[in-house]
């Protein structure tokens, strides 16, 4: 096929506010796991238990908080009129291409979190069970709609 | 719709495919219904009952049930208490087919099968007579053909259009024995290690409490082996026997099964990928396996045979039925272009992986039973697992040309795969912190085919090359037309 190379897609990082709701999520489990151990730790009478627990939390947090901004610097979509293109991943990294021939369905998806930051996810479907459906997650509201209706179009 | 559905009925000898199902399904049930039962109730009221379930229920759901073929659309409702109807428009119909399993095949009917391309899976019209479910066949067939569009196919397959209907070329049957062949052959290389674990066992025993011991042991081993081989055999014999592979101008058609007997149709165009695969006892007997992935209904689905098509295919017929069934390249991935050689050390450093975690501590232990018995376990692993390396990057290979990715890979069962260019759904390309560092990163391709084979990945391309390809694939079937209905 003689094609010309294909001009990279200008991409777009994710809204700022998905840190937030990551985070959001982040303290969430965590405090999860936090709780669930200090009731363990309570029923066991254990002090040691407890603080282990916490610390170990906190440091994963710590962590997760760092990776975070990683993720958040690696996340980069696009749309033009031929592709839809998503990269990520900070240790794994992953660049999905999707001809916009090929969608087959689009959803949007907002969560209780979302709804309060203004946020909706995207998912793209083909055909086929393999792959993974492309999702674009967590962009505002407004401009999810945006791009729903511009690759239903 | 302005008129109204005409629904109709499936063949009243359904009732008794549906009772016999009935029974065979809740045999524990109904027995129970008449051994307790009759107690309170006497035996002979508790069977009347039993009975009376039985063939309420299959009176019902026979006259439940309701199919019909409308201009647009097969619509499909079934169900005593919960009902359930779906409709399939005659453009989205991938595939039909009809299949006789044992029961139905016994009154002679049969269950007529539409699949598209959708997770919900088929409409399974259960069950009409054998004349009325090859005559609504092939009227679905001609009416979804009526309403595809006629500019529908891609480069690959608009070569296929049809000049007035010659007759369908079969272009393979499978003989008995060859099946039983390949199947013996795959199945041995599985038994192995239980071949393995059972001589442990003998031996231990010949050992310990002597022979007496022993011969039973090995009989029994023995004898499990050769049930196994005899039931897989059977089993393979009886859904696959009397295999035939016909093409027609515009369609596949695969006739298999003793039993349970089925009649699948597919579209060369709609053919996802096609892989020839052989294992390593198999191979010696000039025998592969040739597999299509269609886009149809759900995984589980019969017709997802096709998917397993050919399993007993000789080398000489591979090239004919690849040839003659989809536009392939006749040569299959004439040459093809390695990965990095980086793919070695990585493969090596998952072995070593692999090594520390199970032997080593093995090899711990024998220290103590004795110093040089440590290094069995590393003289008995490291070389074959570097012999694995080495074959396995000599193994993987992809040749692209403007139609079609071949990749080939596999050490003991070799897979040569091919995906038509316009038929890509998506391009995947991951690198993993290793791979980044190495300079490497895989290639993954996804096709709109449901189950196994339906995608191909190449690991450990260098980085340049992968998004070349990455660039290349993805161009390809951004600008082919493709819609899956075609």
């Amino acid at each position: 096929m003689t094609e010309e190379p294909r001009p990279s897609i200008a991409t777009t990082p994710l809204p700022p506010g998905i840190r937030t709701f990551w985070r959001v999520m982040a303290l969430v489990q965590a405090g999860i796991v936090a709780i669930a151990a200090i009731v363990l730790g309570v029923v066991v009478e254990s002090t040691i238990l407890i603080v282990v627990a916490i610390v170990v939390v906190a440091v994963f947090l710590g962590l997760r908080w760092w990776v975070i901004d990683l993720d958040y610097a690696r996340w980069r979509w696009g749309v033009d009129d031929r592709w839809v293109e998503r990269r990520s991943g900070v240790i794994i990294r992953t660049t999905q291409v999707v001809p916009r021939s090929r969608v087959q369905t689009l959803t949007t998806r907002t969560g209780p979190i979302d709804r309060w930051l203004g946020l909706s996810s995207i998912v793209i479907h083909t055909a086929g069970t393999h792959t993974p459906n492309l999702v674009i997650p967590h962009l505002e509201a407004e401009a999810a709609e945006r791009l729903r209706e511009e690759l239903g179009a | 719709m302005s008129d109204p559905i005409d629904w109709r009925r499936p063949h009243p000898l359904t009732v008794v495919v549906l009772i016999v199902t009935f029974i065979s399904g809740n045999a524990f049930p109904l027995i129970a219904v008449v051994a307790f039962g009759g107690g309170g109730i006497g035996f002979d009221t508790a069977a009347v009952l039993a009975g009376g379930v039985t063939v309420g229920f299959g009176a019902l759901g026979w006259f439940m049930t309701g199919y019909a073929v409308t201009d647009e659309a097969v619509h499909y409702r079934s169900g005593v208490l919960n009902r359930q109807a779906r409709s399939i428009a005659l453009s989205r119909i991938q595939q039909v087919s009809v299949s006789e399993p044992v029961i139905a095949r016994a009154v002679g009917l049969a269950v007529v099968e539409v699949a598209e391309a959708s997770s919900d899976g088929d409409i399974e019209i259960r069950y009409l007579g054998k004349p009325d479910a090859t005559a609504l066949t092939e009227r679905l067939r001609s009416l979804a053909r009526q309403r595809e569009v006629p500019a529908m196919a891609d480069g690959v397959a608009s070569s296929l259009a049809p000049p007035p209907e010659p007759p369908a070329v079969v272009l393979h049957t499978t003989s008995t024995g060859a099946l039983i062949r390949y199947n013996l052959g795959t199945v041995v290389p599985g038994l192995t290690g239980f071949a393995v674990a059972g001589a442990v066992v003998v031996a231990i025993l010949a050992l310990g409490p002597g022979l007496v011991a022993a011969v039973p042991a090995a009989l029994v081993v023995a004898g499990v082996m050769v049930l196994a081989a005899t039931f897989s055999t059977l089993g393979v014999v009886l859904t696959n026997g009397g295999f035939r592979l016909e093409r027609s101008p515009r369609s596949l058609r695969v006739e298999a099964g003793l039993l349970s007997r089925r009649q699948v149709e597919v579209r060369p165009e709609r053919i996802q990928t096609l892989t020839v695969s052989s294992g390593p006892i198999v191979r010696r007997m000039g025998l592969h396996q040739v597999a299509f992935s269609a886009a149809t209904g759900k995984a589980s689905s019969q017709n997802n045979a096709i998917v397993h098509l050919s399993p007993a295919v000789s080398t000489a017929e591979v090239a004919k039925i690849v040839q003659g069934s989809v536009d392939v390249d006749p040569a299959f991935g004439v040459t093809l272009e390695p990965v990095s050689a980086v793919t070695v050390r990585r493969q090596l450093a998952r072995s070593a992986i692999a090594f520390v975690v199970v032997l080593l501590p093995l090899s711990i232990g024998l220290w103590f039973v004795h110093p040089v018995a440590s290094f069995l376990p590393a003289l008995v692993f490291w070389p074959p697992a570097v012999w694995y390396a080495r074959q396995r990057f000599g193994r993987l290979g992809l040749s692209i040309d403007d139609q079609r990715l071949v990749v080939r890979r596999g050490v003991l069962n070799h897979h040569l795969t091919q995906v038509p260019l316009s038929h890509i759904q998506s391009v995947t390309t991951r690198a993993s912190f290793f791979q980044r560092r190495l300079g490497v990163c895989s290639l993954d391709v996804s096709t709109a085919g449901i189950g196994p084979g339906n995608h191909v990945s190449v690991p450990d391309l260098t980085a340049s090359r992968c998004r070349d390809l990455a660039e290349q694939l993805s161009n390809a079937a951004a600008s082919s037309r493709w819609e899956l209905r075609a």
